[in-house]
């Protein structure tokens, strides 16, 4: 905020700055997504009423609006985060004729005020534009493999190659950096190829392409689940003593009672639960609300109850310590996106472009003076 | 490929919508959120431990084209008997087009009814949604008003009444201060045309007048219901949601009417039901967690509009229009509203944006 003096009068003025797509582009290093959306669970599982779930709303010609009010006090920021679409339905498949740029409207927390409004979706800045909320999905992978994955890690076997696959690597790699062994399998054989050629020298890792998903999971230390499938991916029989386990599909109840799926998606199997000594997921509220298949039928089935699974919240206030020997399972259902991560990304892309002189500032009235100048 | 959308600032949006297009277009609103209700959310507001609140209207009106978001931020002081904010801050709405999904405008500042201009925040359209009220829930042959309150929220609740009776001439005011009742009595009788009457107590405001308004910013009720006479219609503007008290910031619910106004009333109506579940506003859920009414007594704005309730059946009953929160139908409607008279009148700065890949 600065002091001018208009027409005579000493007056506030208050400003915002104004970010476009393009000014946000490269901006945010892996790690500082992933210390951002950490800070955003460890504040929320404090403060609970700081995050609201999301809430979408329908037109009838199929645009959707799908609001995430929240923030970050550690972070200095509330506000809301928002996305449109406009979505077809099209046989079981659900199609995005138009993707809006979200929207991310920022409050310093503290006062109120309009800090920043960013208009784009916000991408890791040596990865780019890869799939949509790829950075914020990995990022809270991130904050699970920095309390969930043996210090000793070394190899991570990776399904998917996509950009999910990317961004969730990269999240290892930050946590992990002495993870240098990467097996991947996708269904597609030249995809898998591509990734491993792409990404092994971009990463500096070796990254081998392997043929069943029995394979990939045989002797790794880390198992990535970064696909956009409806089934399970393997048996949870593979496992073995020590590895970790991360899913990304979260998947609502919703799909299969509008008849988009005729069962819930599920990407982890029962047997993967069982043999989990440490279950971690974003949000228990949204394993009950939305029903997700892969911790929603386990309880069902009585194979693990909801008070035996942690929040995320939980290990980033040290609550829970996420791995209690070299040799347990332990799993992270990153089951889905909350405010407090769209936030407190939004928050890093908004500091970092300050500091990088990006963006237009600009100027509003104070309110105090618009009283004086427009009451009648 | 790039395209254009607009944005308004606060000065930008004054002088454009008037206190009856926002009426019709909150009536618009609700009648259509009934129908297809997806597109109609309640208000859900979240909280920062330093006190400061975002309250969130994510909605539309897919008759006049529009759907998107809603949010203002306010810092609130800690409660009393009256709530008083330590700051409030610019709403900021993104206008979509609820055809496509292209963003159109980003709207900076209240959107005012453009002859009262700038006076309290969210008063337009909390006033017009007391309107839609109006509309159906006074009697018709209505002449006076009793009115508490004296400031911005005063000022557009009676507006909204005078537009929807203009058959009322007389008001009587009742404020905590002498001077403020005064002050709006003199300004406000020769603006509006009617004889405004400070009164000294709420007793006697509520005496033989048709309306009751309650138009302040109390956190505790206002009358006693028992004073309330037959064929008198009541319209309460306080919502407030549970997490005020859940997050340590009250230590009760906020309340405006008593339970007896609620016990009393023939009919009941709010804005959205869902937002008496979401928010827990004291008024409704405290009477019906006592059982002094039920929830499929409690009518929705929308049911007026559509004729799917009544309103008032007879001359003698007592009606009352809880004007619960507000609704992002309503918010996005005037917000469209504002842009299009916006836009017309070469009002605002176009940004370039890209096409999204």
């Amino acid at each position: 905020m600065t002091k001018k003096f208009i027409e005579g009068r000493r007056v506030k003025k208050m400003g915002f700055l104004l970010l476009k797509p393009d000014e946000i582009q490269d901006l945010v290093a892996m790690r500082e997504a992933i210390d951002a959306v950490e800070k955003g669970y460890a504040g929320g599982h404090e403060f609970p009423v700081i995050n609201a779930p999301r809430r979408r709303v329908h037109s009838p010609a199929g645009v959707r609006i799908s609001n995430f009010p929240g923030g970050v006090q550690g972070m200095g920021v509330i506000g809301a985060a928002s996305r449109a679409e406009l979505v077809k339905q099209e046989g079981s498949n659900q199609r995005y004729l138009y993707r809006e740029h979200p929207v991310h409207v920022l409050n310093d927390s503290n006062t109120g005020h309009l800090l920043a409004i960013v208009i784009g979706e916000p991408v890791e800045k040596t990865l780019g534009y890869t799939s949509l909320v790829a950075l914020r999905t990995a990022a809270t992978s991130g904050v699970g493999f920095r309390y969930m994955v043996r210090r000793n890690a070394v190899s991570c076997g990776l399904f998917g190659s996509g950009g999910q696959a990317a961004n969730q690597l990269l999240a290892l790699l930050t946590e992990r950096p002495a993870i240098k062994t990467v097996k991947i399998y996708s269904r597609s054989a030249e995809n898998r190829a591509n990734f491993a050629k792409k990404y092994g020298s971009q990463f500096g890792v070796d990254i081998s392409p392997v043929d069943s998903p029995r394979e990939v999971i045989r002797g790794v230390d880390v198992v990535l689940c970064a696909t956009n499938t409806n089934v399970e991916l393997f048996d949870g029989n593979w496992l073995e003593p020590g590895q970790h386990v991360t899913g990304i599909i979260g998947g609502n109840i919703q799909l299969v009672q509008g008849g988009f799926l005729k069962r819930v998606r599920r990407e982890i199997d029962d047997r993967t639960v069982e043999r989990a000594g440490t279950v971690v997921t974003n949000l228990k509220e949204s394993v009950v609300s939305e029903q997700q298949g892969d911790l929603y039928e386990p309880i069902q089935k009585g194979i693990i109850s909801l008070e035996d699974i942690h929040e995320l919240g939980e290990l980033a206030l040290g609550q829970c310590k996420g791995r209690n020997s070299d040799d347990e399972i332990t799993y992270h259902k990153n089951n889905n996106g909350t405010a407090a991560s769209e936030l407190a990304i939004a928050m890093v892309v908004y500091e970092k472009a300050k500091q990088a002189g990006r963006g237009s500032m600009i100027d509003l009235i104070d309110p105090d003076e618009l009283v004086r100048r427009y009451s009648k | 490929m790039t395209r254009r959308v607009l944005l308004l600032r606060p000065e930008e949006l004054q002088g454009l919508v008037s206190m009856k297009e926002a009426i019709d277009i909150v009536e618009q609103g609700y009648r259509e959120a009934h129908e297809y209700a997806a597109i109609a959310a309640p208000r859900r507001r979240v909280h920062s431990p330093a006190g400061v609140r975002v309250s969130n209207f994510p909605g539309g009106v897919h008759g006049m084209g529009v759907i998107g978001a809603g949010l203002r931020p306010d810092r609130l002081n800690p409660g009393g008997d009256t709530q008083t904010k330590a700051f409030r801050g610019f709403p900021v709405h993104l206008v979509h087009d609820s055809n496509s999904g292209a963003l159109l405008a980003i709207l900076i500042g209240e959107v005012d009814d453009r002859t009262l201009g700038f006076t309290s925040v969210m008063a337009l359209r909390t006033a017009a949604t007391s309107g839609v009220g109006f509309r159906y829930l006074p009697r018709r042959a209505v002449t006076t008003a009793g009115l508490f309150g004296s400031k911005g929220q005063a000022a557009n609740q009676l507006l909204a009444l005078l537009t929807e009776r203009p058959s009322i001439g007389k008001v009587r005011i009742y404020s905590r201060s002498a001077e403020n009742r005064t002050a709006f009595a003199r300004k406000y009788s020769a603006r509006f045309g009617v004889d405004i009457e400070p009164a000294s107590s709420p007793r006697e405001v509520i005496r033989g007048v048709d309306v009751v308004l309650c138009a302040t910013n109390t956190s505790v009720p206002l009358f006693d219901g028992d004073w309330l006479e037959p064929g008198q219609h009541v319209t309460g503007i306080i919502g407030s949601n549970v997490q005020l008290v859940q997050s340590g910031y009250r230590s009760a619910r906020r309340r405006e009417v008593d339970d007896r106004t609620v016990a009393r009333a023939d009919l009941v109506v709010c804005n959205l039901r869902e937002s008496i579940l979401v928010e827990q506003p004291g008024d409704l859920f405290e009477p019906l967690e006592k059982g002094l009414v039920r929830m499929d007594e409690i009518r929705e704005l929308a049911e007026l509009a559509l004729g799917t309730c009544l309103g008032r059946t007879g001359e003698m009953q007592i009606t009352l229009h809880k004007n619960t929160n507000g609704n992002g139908c309503a918010d996005l409607g005037i917000s469209m509203r504002a842009y299009e008279l916006a836009q017309a009148d070469g009002r605002g700065t176009w940004i370039d944006l890209p096409d999204p890949g």
